[in-house]
């Protein structure tokens, strides 16, 4: 195999191109500082997204051979292990996960900063919410985040939302009957433009955002910062290069970056004096733990057998109910900016002292008239009878959609070693990942809160099973396998996402938090990762670095 | 180069001859216009799939399963994917076996409907099931009967404006 060497030192590669490597290689360039991007895939056609596929137009075109994109990588190119199973959902391509994600963007208060030093599960946070609200304004102000004035202890507000989408029929009354029990409904806050912003396009209100949107007006990486960023002229991305390992010098630091193409498979290294890791959680987790040495013989950075552990995600479930106002009606167009418009806080830190640690939220998501009105199985009988009843509800679903942390578990893990190698001869990943009893009596409260707030609708609640969740991994929201905190024995990082260990290397995509909380952690990515790439300008430019 | 009106003509006749075909059985130029090659089912396993589904969804004042022509929809999804062919016909045969007029399927597909764990409740689930997914993913049953009508382009989205339903 031809090996082909770049004699260019690069100022920093960053690898990936979701939100946190799209955020680092847009704030440094634009402080004069020259980025190399590795980005496993390409650019997305944003034209080819399907949309406004309507949901009988698409059995006709994937039988004329028409594909809509590839976004999630396909197993068979990638694979991976879990014990037992965890759904990993990951994006090769320009901008990540942000060309599809959910788009709910919450932000971390001190109740989920201060939480671990005051219940003394792991390790603290390093930082504190007055660290970061700075770059939530900025995060906030660049791309465009719709909400309410309607903040609380566990979601601090912004003088900076854009007008909040205006909630559904049924978002009303599962906020008015969650109300008469004591439970606080909020506007949603979501990175969709409620209106023209930054010379972008708003949202017209198609509701198919999972698709993709095809005037990007929900924040993606690729459009909002990759592409000002080219513009700039100091950033180059390369496609298709699916990273191996950093590789280290003499001094323990990095040097540069291995990677592979992804479709003819040439082996390549590029040189750089600083590497930004930002492939996601996962996928960063096993480049680190990949990238063994002499000096870093359990991966670079992992002499205190750190990284890969702690691996948190959130527990998950879904209740669905109809709305008896509802039911009968004429059917609308609920779609809005696609999700939920609604968002109910973590409220288990007040009233009486739980006995389990830590707490959830919920999201509304499919609530009223969706394409798929699956809810029709579980209607009794057939015939002209049933026809009528799930005519009759189809304006009426309500849902939702609790999500609980995960503690982090010291034997929740990505590993690498015996999992076999991929298409490239690179050790796949191999996630173990169990919740415990904690997790077990917190979704017991969680079930409690949702079904309280539909009999407090009068609502006529879907069959459930009390205490099921979703498969790990289903909230597609990893963390903590390279976590920070002021402890270089007990984590990876510092409170700058830089390495305790190799001073060059700095992780800033999910895989840097410290816990999952129970929230949407996008928009503290983004804040995280401009609050790094300033230290790393700051350290490039007085030469700490 | 046939004329907008013969071309209109044609996918009319496309459009409606599923149901005439199922109803009528006389009209064998209509079949033909009608009726693209079966890809996995018999005409006759076919013919009783689209009768059973009408059972599921009948045609009220909206249009019903086979109208939607949910049954083709069936055939080549169980063309592309032998196991769900294999239920297909194992579920097929059974409701022959329980008879050949509507009274008696319908009579089964009670008996499904009640039942739990039983061969009945097997089948009519399958059935259930699939005709639900395909009725409801075309226009006919999620646009004409369902009256959804969203995935477009609005200037504003101004949600819930009933006073009785605010906070």
């Amino acid at each position: 195999m031809q090996v082909v060497k770049s004699p260019e030192v690069h100022d920093v590669i960053v690898i990936g191109s979701g939100a946190s490597g799209g955020m680092v290689a847009w704030n440094l360039t634009r402080k004069g500082i020259r980025v190399l991007m590795l980005d496993a895939g390409a650019k997305f056609n944003r034209g080819g997204f399907w949309s406004h596929v309507k949901p009988w137009e698409t059995r006709g075109k994937l039988e004329s051979g028409q594909r809509p994109p590839a976004f999630h990588v396909d197993l068979k190119e990638q694979p991976y292990q879990s014990d037992p199973y965890f759904d990993l959902i990951r994006v090769w391509g320009r901008g990540g996960k942000t060309n599809i994600w959910g788009r709910v963007s919450l932000r971390y208060g001190d109740v989920d900063f201060e939480g671990p030093a005051k219940d003394g599960w792991e390790i603290p946070w390093p930082i504190r919410y007055k660290d970061i609200a700075p770059y939530y304004d900025q995060v906030e102000q660049l791309i465009g985040v719709c909400g309410g004035p309607d903040d609380q202890d566990t979601l601090p507000g912004s003088r900076f939302h854009l007008p909040a989408a205006a909630p559904r029929c049924g978002e009303r009354l599962m906020q008015k009957a969650a109300r008469s029990i004591g439970i606080s409904i909020v506007n949603g806050r979501r990175a969709v433009l409620t209106k023209p912003h930054n010379g972008r396009a708003q949202c017209h209100f198609c509701g198919a955002c999972g698709k993709g949107c095809d005037i990007s007006a929900f924040f993606n990486s690729s459009d909002y910062l990759i592409e000002p960023a080219l513009l700039s002229k100091r950033l180059t991305v390369v496609d298709n290069a699916v990273v191996g390992r950093i590789l280290v010098d003499d001094r323990g630091l990095a040097r540069g970056v291995q990677y592979f193409d992804r479709y003819t498979r040439q082996e390549r290294t590029v040189l750089g004096k600083r590497i930004v890791v930002a492939a996601s959680c996962i996928d960063s987790t096993r480049i680190l733990l990949n990238s063994k040495s002499g000096r870093y013989p359990n991966g670079i950075g992992n002499s205190n057998d750190v990284i890969g552990r702690y691996l948190s995600e959130q527990v998950r479930f879904h209740m669905y109910a109809f709305m008896p106002e509802l039911l009968g009606g004429r059917t609308q167009n609920d779609d809005g900016i696609g999700g939920e418009h609604i968002y109910m806080p973590r409220f288990n830190h007040r009233g009486p002292k739980r006995d389990y640690l830590r707490g959830y939220g919920a999201q509304f998501w499919n609530t009223g008239a969706q394409p798929n009105p699956q809810y029709a199985k579980l209607l009794p009988g057939f015939g002209a009878g049933f026809k009528a009843e799930v005519k009759k509800r189809y304006p009426a679903l309500v849902a939702i959609h609790p999500y609980g942390e995960v503690l982090p578990y010291r034997h929740n893990r990505v590993t690498v070693e015996g999992t076999g190698a991929d298409q490239y001869g690179l050790p796949i990943a191999r996630i173990e990942y169990r919740t415990g009893e904690n997790e077990r009596k917190m979704v017991a409260e969680m079930y409690d809160t949702a079904e309280s707030i539909f009999r407090a609708a009068k609502a006529e609640i879907l069959p459930f099973q009390r205490g099921a969740v979703d498969p790990n991994g289903a909230a597609i929201h990893e963390h903590a396998t390279v976590r920070m905190g002021a402890d270089p024995k007990r984590s990876a990082l510092n409170g700058f996402c830089q390495m305790h260990e190799v001073k060059n290397v700095f992780v800033v995509d999910g895989a840097a938090f410290t816990t999952a909380t129970e929230k949407n952690p996008t928009l503290t990515i983004l804040a995280l990762a401009w609050r790094s790439s300033d230290y790393l300008a700051e350290q490039i430019r007085s030469g700490s670095v | 180069m046939p004329s907008r009106r013969k071309a209109l003509q044609v996918l009319s006749a496309a459009t409606a001859a599923p149901v005439l075909a199922q109803h009528q059985h006389t009209e064998p130029l209509l079949q033909i216009a009608a009726a693209p090659a079966l890809r996995f089912f018999t005409r006759e396993e076919h013919t009783r799939l689209g009768a059973l589904m009408d059972l599921i969804i009948p045609r009220t004042a909206t249009p019903g399963a086979s109208d939607a022509r949910a049954h083709w929809l069936a055939d080549a999804d169980a063309a592309r994917n032998a196991a769900l062919g294999k239920r297909w016909k194992e579920t097929l045969a059974w409701f022959q076996s329980q008879g050949s007029s509507a009274a008696e399927w319908e009579a089964a597909l009670t008996r499904g409907s009640r039942e739990t764990g039983t061969e009945a409740a097997r089948h009519f689930k399958l059935l259930k099931d699939a005709t639900i997914d395909y009725y409801y993913s075309t226009r006919d049953g999620l646009q004409t009967e369902l009256g959804w009508n969203a995935n477009t382009f609005l200037p504003e989205f101004k949600g819930c404006t009933h006073p009785e339903h605010q906070v």
